[in-house]
């Protein structure tokens, strides 16, 4: 290494380690001289450089990172929040949209399931009143058939229709007058609890359902004999 | 959140909290002899650690952190002054510098003075790169990786740095110890 290489090097990098430096400093006074004199200046760049940093300012930048974290974790929170509310809206509009249709008999068995309370209802309706309610649906008893233990209109799978309770021999018969739901002709059928006989009838079908043969029966057929379809 | 979660944000706290602490005040000067400004310093390198926290994950090696945030931090002031980058850091009037001429005026601190005055009048060109090595204490070949340039060009510019400082000081020490008198 010469004299103009070992300057440039000591002018480029004052403490540089690089080979051959610390050699040529030792052999050469003059450039041992120069590099002394570059090295303090070089340590008092250093200290002009090392300027006062403003009170705090590592705790102003902690601060704004935790505020912008907080502000962002609320906003995460705030998204999920909005996200689950879409989810479930949704999910709920797909379940009322497209749960499939039950069927007939299966529709029968899950509204006495659904309205059991009506099982145990005890109003003991007049026919005349029974018959004023059922007016609007094309109805009417002729004759008393058993005490009616309850009487509404209800809604039914196809269209409103009526819901009658009477008092069988052994226990409570269901009647479901079912507009706009035909039937091609007559339907036993039974589910885990119930035995049912689902009838066409004029502008619909209706529906008797028991928890037993004899009073099913002992139903159908005097609801045959007293039940008036109007078209 | 779960603790395998809570322990990777405590472990990302405790990891920018060390690098803030460390290198804060670097950056800041860094930043302070660029732009001459320090409240746009101290932004500057206030947005510098939030561009660091929201891409920590980026860091694999933490050793690296220093290098990261410098070149970040060289980001933010190419950002700040465009192409004009270079203009905006040219001479200091004398006002600016009464600054430091009110902060404990010893004769100790005169050569300092001198030499910061200097540093105001070196072109960036120059004083960028020393920088780099005196606050950063980067070697030339790793300035002129950060610069993209090649470490022999970053040797000259170091160079005429402190060429350039050596002769404004010769030629305005009397100036300067004039008003450390004032």
């Amino acid at each position: 290494m010469n004299c103009l290489e070992f300057r440039r090097q000591i002018l480029g990098e004052p403490f540089s380690k690089l080979a051959g430096l610390a050699e040529h400093r030792l052999l050469c006074p003059p450039c041992s001289q120069f590099a002394s004199k570059v090295q303090t200046f070089e340590i008092g760049i250093k200290e002009a450089a090392h300027l006062q940093v403003p009170e705090s300012l590592a705790s102003r930048i902690l601060l704004r990172q935790r505020m912008a974290q907080r502000r962002q974790s609320f906003w995460r929170r705030g998204m999920w929040a909005i996200a689950a509310t879409v989810v479930l809206t949704v999910g709920i509009t797909l379940r009322v949209f497209m749960t499939p249709e039950l069927g007939l008999e299966a529709s029968v068995f899950a509204h006495i399931e659904k309205e059991t309370n009506h099982l145990h209802a005890h109003n003991n309706v007049s026919l005349a009143e029974v018959n004023q309610k059922m007016q609007k649906y094309g109805v009417q008893l002729s004759h008393v058939v058993a005490t009616v233990n309850f009487a509404s209109p209800c809604p039914m799978r196809k269209d409103k229709g009526f819901h009658l309770v009477f008092q069988g021999e052994s226990g409570p018969v269901t009647v479901l007058i079912m507009p706009n739901d035909h039937i091609g002709s007559r339907l036993a059928t039974t589910d885990q609890r119930y035995q049912a006989v689902i009838l066409p009838t004029k502008n619909g079908s209706m529906a008797i359902v028991a928890d037993n043969a004899t009073d099913l029966a002992q139903m159908e057929t005097r609801l045959m004999s007293a039940l008036q379809f109007q078209s | 959140m779960n603790d395998r979660s809570n322990s990777q944000m405590n472990n990302a706290h405790e990891t920018f909290e060390a690098m803030v602490n460390a290198y804060s005040a670097d950056l800041y000067r860094y930043a302070y002899w660029l732009t001459k400004d320090s409240a746009l310093a101290e932004d500057m390198v206030q947005e510098t650690f939030m561009r660091a926290w929201k891409a920590l994950n980026s860091l694999l090696d933490h050793k690296a952190a220093k290098y990261w945030l410098f070149t970040i931090l060289r980001r933010e002031i190419a950002r700040h002054y465009g192409k004009e980058r270079h203009k905006m850091v040219s001479y200091e009037t004398d006002e600016e510098l009464d600054y430091w001429l009110e902060v404990d005026p010893g004769p100790t601190q005169v050569e300092k003075w001198a030499l910061q005055r200097a540093m105001a009048e070196v072109p960036a060109e120059y004083l960028e790169p020393l920088l780099l090595q005196v606050i950063g204490g980067y070697s030339c070949d790793e300035i002129g990786e950060m610069l993209d340039t090649t470490s022999g060009a970053i040797m000259t510019r170091v160079c005429r740095a402190r060429q350039k400082l050596r002769k404004v000081l010769e030629g305005d020490e009397s100036h300067s110890k004039k008003k450390v008198k004032t």
